[in-house]
């Protein structure tokens, strides 16, 4: 794992997120792709455990960071994207993560759980919620939508141009 | 382990770290990425107003356009209502001034509703209306030569009834210009009141002023309240004068006028 690049395309994407991202959101300003969301699935699928954990808690970090919607808040997402990070992780070492709808399920799943528990604590912390289908619901569908085609530059600046690890690492050990 | 410190690190986070911890290491972020930020946001900003601009339909535009139309009408009313109220302070403000008038409390009321003789206002028991307090009247105009105009003779909780000067049931103790005269007047009903029992001695011509006498608790310095209109050696009564007061001002077209209440009174 690249890590200088990491830090450089987090800090890219977070920017990205709170600024220009805006231009792509439909009907609503709210319901934009989430860049955050797809680098967290892109790491959890192509690292190795140890990197994704470390990748999916500092992902979480900046998008707490950056959150501009929930202000003076943080640590919802670091959790979320920690949880979810992982459990994503270990998962993609079992099951195939290699085709664009499996991409797009993972993206818009991982989407829809980190919001949910995100919301959750945030709940917790501030005991007063807003539910907000865009954050819930169309944010992940469009994240997951947009998500599987920015695998490929994104790869290309980690060069990381596996598609996904663990089956493939596995058929190859069979191979030998 | 790595997962059980993140976890860690993100409990902290939420419910250990003070919110303005928390709040200064956003604003240090924003404050260190304010160039990329602020231009994102611009470019945003610019992007969406173009796309409004070209998406908003013919059937958008007409509501949005009943829309604001209804808000404007809604601010020029409220603006309309402010101005009212900034010169009803203004004038009971004047009024608390004057000399005489400080321990009164003005108590502004409209007029609901007018029949000869007698009115119905706004304002009852709930403002601190009381029956027997002096009724004067309201107008820009005429601030400085307000007169009075009745006496409550009836309250509600949130409404009080006002006899005029002219109801014939309506009695208020009066003086007569410079002259050593205290009397009761009595309204007329005909739009006009009188002075009875005073002295044919007395001189008195038409044109005097007619005051309401002071009335501790009620009315703390004379106010005018008509002036004589016709003074005539009574015709049953050849010692004194039947003397015919008219209001000054005219008591037919009242919308506004002030009641004035003890300012211990609440």
């Amino acid at each position: 794992m690249r890590w200088l690049r990491f830090a450089v395309l987090i800090l890219a994407a977070s920017i990205l997120q709170t600024g220009p991202v805006g231009i792509l959101a439909l009907v609503r300003p709210d319901i934009k792709p989430d860049l955050l969301l797809i680098l967290l699935v892109f790491f959890a699928i192509r690292c190795n455990s140890k990197d994704a954990i470390l990748a999916s808690f500092a992902i979480g970090f900046v998008a707490d960071l950056s959150n501009s919607t929930v202000p003076l808040f943080m640590g919802p997402r670091i959790i979320s994207f920690g949880l979810f990070g992982m459990l994503l992780s270990d998962l993609s070492s079992t099951i195939f993560v290699r085709k664009v709808r499996h991409q797009f399920l993972a993206i818009f799943l991982m989407g829809c759980l980190t919001a949910g528990l995100s919301g959750l604590l945030m709940f917790l912390r501030a005991q007063s919620i807003t539910i907000n289908v865009a954050v819930f619901l169309w944010q992940p569908l469009y994240s997951a939508v947009l998500g599987p085609f920015l695998f490929l530059p994104v790869g290309w600046w980690m060069r990381m141009y596996g598609k996904g690890r663990g089956p493939s690492r596995r058929r190859a050990l069979l191979r030998r | 382990m790595l997962f059980v410190w993140g976890l860690l690190v993100g409990l902290i986070f939420l419910f250990l770290v003070p919110r303005d911890a928390t709040g200064w290491l956003q604003h240090t972020y924003t404050r260190v990425f304010r160039w990329p930020l602020a231009m994102g946001s611009g470019l945003t900003r610019v992007a969406r107003t173009t796309a409004q601009e070209r998406t908003v339909s013919s059937r958008e535009y007409d509501k949005l356009f009943q829309a604001n139309q209804q808000f404007r009408n809604a601010c020029a009313n409220l603006q309309k209502q402010l101005q009212e109220a900034h010169s009803q302070i203004e004038m009971l403000t004047k009024l608390h001034a004057r000399p005489g008038l400080e321990h009164m409390q003005p108590v502004p009321a409209k007029v609901v509703t007018q029949m000869k003789d007698e009115l119905t206002i706004d304002r009852g028991q709930d403002s601190g209306v009381a029956v027997g307090q002096c009724v004067m009247s309201l107008t820009d105009t005429r601030l400085d030569d307000q007169c009075v105009i009745g006496i409550v003779s009836g309250v509600y909780s949130d409404g009080a009834r006002i006899k005029l000067i002219t109801d014939p049931k309506c009695g208020i103790r009066v003086s007569i210009g410079t002259l050593n005269v205290r009397n009761v007047m009595e309204g007329r009903g005909n739009g006009a009141a009188r002075i009875p029992l005073v002295l044919y001695s007395t001189a008195i011509r038409t044109g005097d002023v007619v005051y309401a006498q002071r009335q501790p608790g009620f009315l703390d310095v004379p106010i005018i309240v008509g002036e004589v209109a016709r003074c005539e050696r009574d015709p049953d009564n050849p010692r004194v004068w039947d003397i015919t007061v008219r209001p000054v001002c005219d008591l037919t077209t009242l919308s506004d006028v002030v009641v004035m209440k003890p300012a211990s009174v609440q």
